[in-house]
């Protein structure tokens, strides 16, 4: 039959998105999959050249750190959409919005009256010792007790297909674009696949961001001032910040466009000095204020942190939010949401050794070749070793400063993340690569999840890495039914 | 000293003239003297040339910080400020061993870690030559005597160290200020596992008093915070007029600023402490 002939062999070990066995597509893809295995190869051909223009068209790209030359890439993406079934969604709805209602429960309480260290919930060293703690911010009352506005929090599903918190992205989380622009290109590209679907609208992400942003202004004015802070187009998020900047239909400023006087912010523009209310800044903490924190800073305001302090302007994610986004915090994320809320966790988290603890320390150095060991302190794939894949002298280099600092370390089981068909060109058919998902949240008066996400795709066989800074693709998401 | 208290008048006044047109110049101040127990604030005054609006909040250690923004064009930047202080000798410390700290050691997560100025590495204790505490010490006696070999194994020096001198290089020089010495103590203490924090004031008379002083507290249980002054080998008393504190000088600086040009600055302080009234 032609539906065996498209697809790849399935994984072993491995939760398939789209069969539950082979040949046997699961009940939300089966209207998908007859529309596509219905279409010749020629008709395919042509879906993916229409998805490929509609995609230049869009200029969508996203710059690696490594690459000198040519910086600017497309971000490839899969014709074959992901799909989570509406109710599978609500559930992981509900998980979202109770980790992200405790993370900012907790940050508002490191920041105040440090409940959680006294109660010994989370090691004092965790957060008083970590350079994002932001003890300028300190003692700020800030609107709806909210520090981390819009948050990335990236989930996988291991190999019994149960969803898993990976990492929570709670300073500048990016992606979104690439996902409102996944959706566009399919739009124009493959109408006919998403016709009658019933798939959940993302479009109106600009409008929920702005909607949060101005909730947070300080000044009671119909129409406050909202800008994007971007540290400019060397910045490999760059793109991002110029789309939702002009998809909100407000200002894309560099620090240099910004000051401070008379204890407010300003923007100047060519009709004169215009007072900022809301900031959604896309720089990190270290850059934002030279009077604060680094003095050498190019990219920031000065003064900016005191009008923050005195409630004149809004900072989107606040100041110091970093700390609750560690992946060694990670590991203590459920206690916090059994702290602060009363409930138990309905996301999982992923089991996590902690360089820390002495004897988890020990199993860590034991079992290197099962885990994923990363450094505490960086993220995008960088700085992270897999146990398994790893020469045995780089293995051997990486524990030698796992031993040197153990408590930059972390480490999990290698996780079989859920493989999902994906178009291979080099043999024209769909084989099953890694994904993960990062699903946005934004928090003001209240907290609202966008439909779906951004799917991350592991573009090379049998890779499990899907970071964009590590050359993967991603998939259009679709939650549907 | 009589029962009404000891009088002192602080006046601390820093002076930035600059080459070229200084302008956008932010600033924050720890200069205002605590008010408490045993030290009551009378009065306090500010004054900025060019004249702007000061604001003050109080910082995540508690210390009361005052900032200002000059927006326009200068040459010359004045900060001076007056305050009058009513001074009363601390009662002595509650005897302790140092044992009793063991318990309390997660609350004083902050001023037991190392800091960039203070880092943990290294065997503090071997390279000042003054041994760690035995659990059964007296805490008092300890830290006194912790003072006193400080005062004797450095010499005072002013201008032998500058603001960024790490302790490493004041300790093989052997020579250094109160902020030195404060630091040091505070590296020694540190690595016992003492809670001790970095305190920033003024001082009345002996040495230091040219000019702003520092000095540490120690915690004691059942006594609270007590200063100890290693430059002066004594604790700190009736002639010491205390700021601000937090883990090392960077939490407390008299002075920070950010400005735009100005070129090379040419800076001048002069702090005046009288007894008296």
């Amino acid at each position: 039959m032609e539906t065996q002939d498209w697809f790849g062999e399935l994984l072993p070990g491995t939760f398939d998105e789209v069969f539950a066995a082979p040949g046997q597509p699961r009940p939300h893809y089966r209207s998908l999959l007859s529309r596509m295995t219905s279409l010749s190869r020629e008709e395919l051909r042509a879906r993916l050249g229409l998805i490929d223009l509609a995609f230049r068209d869009q200029g969508v790209t996203f710059r690696l750190h490594s690459e000198e030359q040519s910086p600017e890439r497309p971000f490839p993406l899969d014709i074959l959409p992901r799909l989570i079934p509406a109710r599978e969604w609500e559930e992981v709805v509900s998980g979202l919005v109770q980790r992200v209602r405790a993370l900012n429960a907790f940050l508002n309480d490191i920041y105040h009256d440090q409940c959680a260290l006294r109660d010994q919930v989370v090691p004092a060293d965790l957060v008083l010792a970590h350079p994002a703690f932001c003890r300028e911010v300190a003692g700020i009352d800030l609107p709806f007790g909210v520090y981390t506005h819009v948050a990335g929090i990236d989930l996988i599903r291991d190999a019994s297909g149960t969803y898993r918190v990976l990492e929570d992205n709670l300073r500048t989380p990016s992606g979104v674009s690439y996902l409102l622009a996944n959706r566009r290109v399919m739009t124009q590209a493959v109408p006919d696949l998403l016709r009658g679907q019933k798939v959940r609208l993302v479009e109106h992400y600009p409008d929920l961001l702005l909607e949060t942003l101005r909730s947070l202004s300080p000044r009671d004015v119909v129409d406050p001032t909202v800008v994007v802070l971007t540290p400019g187009p060397y910045n490999s998020a760059y793109f991002e910040h110029m789309f939702l900047a002009q998809q909100m239909g407000v200002e894309l400023v560099e620090g240099a466009d910004l000051y401070v006087d008379g204890g407010r912010v300003w923007m100047r523009s060519l009709s004169g000095p215009a007072q900022v209310d809301v900031i959604y800044r896309r720089i990190d903490d270290a850059y934002l204020d030279p009077l604060c924190f680094r003095p050498d800073s190019m990219l920031g305001v000065t003064g900016l942190i005191s009008v923050f302090r005195e409630g004149r302007v809004a900072l989107a994610n606040a100041p110091g939010s970093g700390v609750a986004d560690d992946k060694a915090l990670y590991a203590y994320v459920p206690r916090l949401i059994r702290y602060y809320l009363q409930e138990e966790p309905i996301l999982a988290n992923v089991e996590t050794y902690l360089g820390s603890d002495p004897d988890q320390l020990e199993y860590l150095l034991a079992h290197a070749r099962e885990l994923v060991i990363k450094r505490v302190d960086q993220s995008g794939g960088y700085g992270m070793l897999i146990g398994s894949e790893a020469e045995p002298d780089a293995l051997a280099r990486y524990l030698a400063e796992v031993r040197r600092q153990p408590s930059c370390y972390v480490a999990q089981p290698r996780m079989e993340l859920s493989a999902h068909p994906t178009y291979c060109a080099d043999t024209e058919r769909f084989e099953p690569r890694r994904i993960d998902l990062r699903p946005f949240i934004l928090s003001g008066e209240q907290i609202q999840v966008l439909p779906g996400g951004l799917t991350r795709v592991a573009l090379k066989r049998g890779s499990t890495v899907v970071n964009s800074s590590q050359g993967g693709g991603s998939k259009d998401t679709w939650v549907v039914g | 000293m009589t029962a009404q208290g000891t009088q002192l008048r602080v006046q601390h006044c820093t002076e930035y003239r600059y080459p070229l047109e200084a302008k956008d110049s932010f600033n924050e101040l720890w200069v205002s003297p605590v008010d408490s127990a045993t030290q009551s604030l009378q009065a306090f005054q500010l004054q900025v040339d060019p004249e702007v609006m000061v604001r003050s909040r109080d910082d995540y250690f508690g210390n009361r910080v005052h900032y200002f923004h000059v927006a326009t064009s200068h040459r010359l930047l004045r900060i001076a400020s007056r305050a009058e202080v009513l001074t009363f000798p601390a009662a002595e410390p509650r005897a302790v061993e140092v044992a009793s700290l063991e318990p309390l050691r997660p609350r004083f997560f902050e001023f037991l870690a190392p800091t960039r100025r203070i880092p943990l590495q290294g065997d503090w204790a071997a390279l000042l030559g003054f041994p760690l505490p035995g659990m059964r010490d007296d805490l008092l006696s300890y830290l006194l005597a912790a003072a006193h070999h400080l005062h004797a194994r450095f010499t005072y020096r002013v201008g032998a160290t500058s603001v960024d001198t790490p302790l490493q290089d004041f300790i093989a020089s052997g020579q250094g200020v109160c902020q030195d010495f404060a630091q040091a103590m505070l590296a020694l203490l540190r690595q016992a596992r003492l809670p001790a924090r970095y305190v920033s004031g003024y001082l009345a008379t002996g040495v230091g008093a040219e000019g702003s002083h520092a000095w540490i507290e120690a915690f004691f249980p059942g006594t609270g915070w007590v200063g100890i002054d290693p430059t002066n080998d004594c604790p700190a008393g009736i002639s010491h007029v205390k700021v601000a504190h937090g883990r090392d000088y960077d939490d407390c600086p008299p002075l920070r600023g950010v400005r735009l040009g100005g070129g090379m600055e040419q800076l001048s302080v002069e702090v005046r402490v009288e007894v008296g009234p």
